[in-house]
């Protein structure tokens, strides 16, 4: 067994911006590359995705204003926030921090709009085409995690062109720096937390019934079992699950659909985290004849944690915490998990206490997870061929 | 930089960084897809497969690490990352590679299987992405060892007797044939005491093992079938020799300029909607393919004469750009800062970083190791730029052109 993590002893100075607000810098390492995160709560009724586009163009145009020669912007929509990352040369750092306040304090023009509209279709037609992005957009949709990500509502637009354009700003609500040992910072950086309401929404479940669709030719297993918060007593124990069912090289569906049936190359799983409330998410790419003796391999798999050998859940354990660590040796992944765990509320003292918890996971917790979580009449799943 | 060389011959660098309780290891093999003759076409990468089998890496795996192999044009390289904690682990799984594997029909008979798939899945099929990469070398090159197809022929691997694999593996998984990179939060002397061969001396190689420049196919348009719906053309020309820091630098940042997402020059004299890429190297990487290095430009169209035409759009780029006037200052600063803050962030990468740095010191900086990319690029002037061109367009190019059989 591996040592317990100690992720709050980490370089990284918190400083609370506000309620539900957190702004992080940490400096690490000589490369001189400055590496900016920000998620940013957007309104249940604003479909994220388009103005998540809205949001990158502005970063895109301020830092151009702004003399910042190169950088990398990305927006990307995740469950009704947006997820901002920007990378640049380490000498623009404090000329980065300097244009961020504005970016987003003023109303939307008539031209954003309708170019994010054009982005929106765009990226709905792709995930149109990546049957499992589609599958998980659905089933975020089935979790009630908003409509950002949701394709039956969201590429409707009609939620989109019905809003008048002040709901459409986005309230940030942590922020993260990760810039070289030497990089000196000008600005206080809580300055640039947008004082207004904490709009994220506490989503409503809604327990839909797993469907029977066809969806062409590709066919994949797609299901979800809504978990406890992360602050819940269970939730160490539905961590692990997710971990132990598909979450690593070794895993349950790797070797009952892989190594056993021969069915699917790479079936997953992973558990998906907002503030309020933790996604179970399952896929499994198989041919149109096992699909439903797959589904209810899965099934029987997640309800049947608490037979779990004590090693494999060791073993899970390590992989997990593995996993964290390795992807926080760059700069780049510093910045982006501090920033998730900031935004979750978890932040890294949250962090070793979760881990801390899941190490001391037993076969017997996992049945009793698996018993108020993981039940089959709980699964919910947006599309199965029949 | 710590970068020695052992007894045994092993060289290996340590580079001790900041890297939050991790650690990267890349083992760099001097052997790749050039290394072989008629009768080994697809040996290296068949012995990559073969060296795979370590119980090691599953332990690597569970602990949450992960770890692969990849064989390129000059050199094979097995790459793992993971917590600086199981440094041990990573040592030792990387030195396994130089106890001979377990050769036998069974086996190599199974590993042919797995690298038909593997063929099949990535080249033959849609992750080829319709760019005609696969057959760059044998479209540039007339020489068997520059220009034959490194996959290899299934029959004529099967065909081959356990004492030729066996033979080729002896030869070039040797420990004097291979460069080890540890990279993250580890010292020299731990990385040295678990491999446990004593130190003789600096790592660099008394010169540089650079392969004889050879010319380019001189030939009409090549053309090459296709899956249907898939349209490309190439245009090869042959870069200067990495060695050549400054001159090689300066491609790198024509290739940039020529096709961008920002409105490059090529992207501009094509017609409007076709794609166009334009890079260094097979795999467009120009770090893992030693001397001599295809300079390319392509395009997701072309037929036979579309290929011509698109050739014509290529030389009259580089032409303007050897005349000047074509590229502005600000275009080359723009396109410089790009490229060292794409440098920069793959040196932040823990286990790119290893891999880049492998491979670089293997292929093309073998006595001293590269000089930062950064610092390589940010010493660009237009005035570089324009040699560069000059100096692909002294030079015959291959056209080729990629489509569905008739």
């Amino acid at each position: 067994m591996k040592s317990l993590p100690r992720f709050a002893s980490l370089p990284v100075h918190v400083d609370n911006a506000g309620p539900g607000r957190v702004i992080s810098i940490a400096k690490r390492g000589e490369v001189p590359l400055l590496e900016y995160r920000a998620r940013y709560a957007v309104r249940p009724e604003v479909p994220a995705l388009p103005l998540s586009a809205i949001i990158r163009d502005r970063f895109v145009d301020a830092l151009g204003r702004a003399g910042v020669g190169a950088h990398i912007v990305e927006a990307v929509p995740t469950f009704g926030s947006v997820r901002v990352s920007a990378s640049c040369h380490a000498v623009h750092m404090n000329k980065l921090l300097a244009c961020v306040p504005g970016i987003l304090a003023r109303p939307l023009t008539g031209d954003e709009l309708q170019s994010a509209d054009f982005i929106f279709t765009e990226h709905m037609s792709d995930l149109a085409r990546d049957e499992q992005s589609r599958l998980s957009a659905d089933l975020y949709h089935l979790a009630g995690w908003g409509i950002g990500s949701g394709l039956r509502i969201a590429s409707g637009l009609e939620s989109w062109a019905g809003l008048p354009p002040s709901r459409f700003l986005a309230s940030p609500q942590a922020v993260t720096v990760v810039a070289p040992t030497y990089a000196e910072l000008e600005a206080d950086l809580p300055a640039h937390l947008a004082d207004t309401d904490d709009w994220l929404p506490i989503p409503v479940l809604k327990m839909t019934p797993a469907e029977q669709v066809d969806c062409g030719p590709a066919a994949s297993v797609s299901l979800g079992w809504v978990g406890p918060a992360w602050d819940e007593h269970d939730f160490p124990a539905f961590y692990m699950a997710g971990r132990l069912l598909g979450g690593m090289h070794d895993s349950i569906l790797m070797t009952e659909l892989r190594r056993r049936e021969g069915w699917s190359y790479s079936p997953w799983s992973a558990v998906r985290l907002r503030p309020h409330s933790t996604l179970l998410e399952v896929q499994a790419r198989v041919g149109h004849l096992h699909v439903q003796r797959a589904r209810q391999i899965i099934i029987n798999a997640v309800c049947d944690m608490a037979s779990t050998e004590p090693g494999a859940l060791r073993t899970a354990y390590a992989a997990s915490l593995g996993q964290v660590i390795i992807g926080m040796s760059s700069q780049a992944g510093l910045a982006g998990t501090v920033n998730h765990y900031d935004f979750l509320g978890i932040g890294l003292p949250g962090l070793d206490e979760i881990f801390a918890a899941a190490s001391r996971v037993t076969p017997g917790d996992l049945g009793k997870a698996a018993d108020r979580y993981l039940r089959a009449d709980q699964a919910i799943g947006p599309h199965h061929p029949s | 930089l710590d970068d020695l060389r052992l007894g045994n011959g092993l060289r290996i660098i340590v580079d001790h960084r900041s890297a939050g309780g991790a650690v990267a290891v890349a083992l760099v093999v001097g052997v790749g897809f050039r290394s072989e003759t008629a009768f080994s076409s697809g040996l290296a990468h068949l012995c990559e497969h073969l060296s795979c089998g370590s119980d090691l890496g599953t332990q690597i795996l569970a602990h949450g690490g992960f770890t692969n192999a990849v064989t390129y044009s000059d050199c094979t390289v097995f790459y793992s990352v993971g917590l600086a904690d199981d440094l041990s682990l990573h040592i030792a799984h990387h030195q396994a590679r130089f106890h001979e594997p377990t050769i036998t029909p069974e086996i190599v008979a199974h590993e042919i299987e797995v690298v038909t798939a593997e063929v099949d899945a990535a080249v033959n099929g849609p992750g080829m992405g319709a760019f005609p990469w696969f057959w760059l070398p044998a479209a540039t090159w007339d020489d068997h060892h520059l220009g034959h197809n490194g996959y290899g022929d299934t029959q004529s691997l099967r065909s081959m007797s356990m004492d030729v694999i066996s033979g080729f593996w002896r030869e070039k998984y040797t420990p004097s044939n291979c460069l080890l990179v540890v990279s993250g939060d580890v010292v020299p002397s731990e990385v040295l005491s678990l491999i446990g061969v004593p130190v003789t001396g600096p790592g660099g190689m008394p010169s540089a093992q650079c392969r004889p420049v050879a010319p380019v196919r001189q030939s009409p348009t090549l053309v090459r079938n296709a899956p249907p719906g898939i349209h490309a053309s190439a245009v090869v020309w042959q870069a200067p020799d990495p060695a050549d820091t400054r001159r090689f630098a300066a491609t790198i940042v024509l290739a940039e300029l020529m096709a961008n997402p920002d409105g490059g020059i090529l992207d501009q004299a094509v017609p409007h909607g076709r794609e166009v890429g334009s890079y260094v190297g097979i795999f467009g990487n120009p770090f893992d393919v030693g001397s001599p290095v295809p300079w390319v430009a392509e395009a997701s169209f072309g037929d036979p004469s579309g290929a011509d035409s698109f050739r014509q759009h290529a030389v009259k780029c580089l032409v303007g750009v050897a005349c000047g006037g074509t590229v502005q200052d600000a275009d080359l600063l723009r396109v410089v800062d790009q490229l060292r803050l794409s440098a920069l962030r793959s040196e932040d990468n823990l286990l790119t970083h290893a891999l880049t740095l492998g491979t670089r010191t293997m292929l093309h900086h073998p006595e001293s190791g590269p000089p930062p990319l950064d610092l390589m690029l940010s010493a660009v002037t237009m005035r570089d730029v324009r040699d560069a061109a000059t100096f692909l367009l002294s030079q015959p190019e291959v056209v080729m052109s990629y489509g569905p059989a008739e």
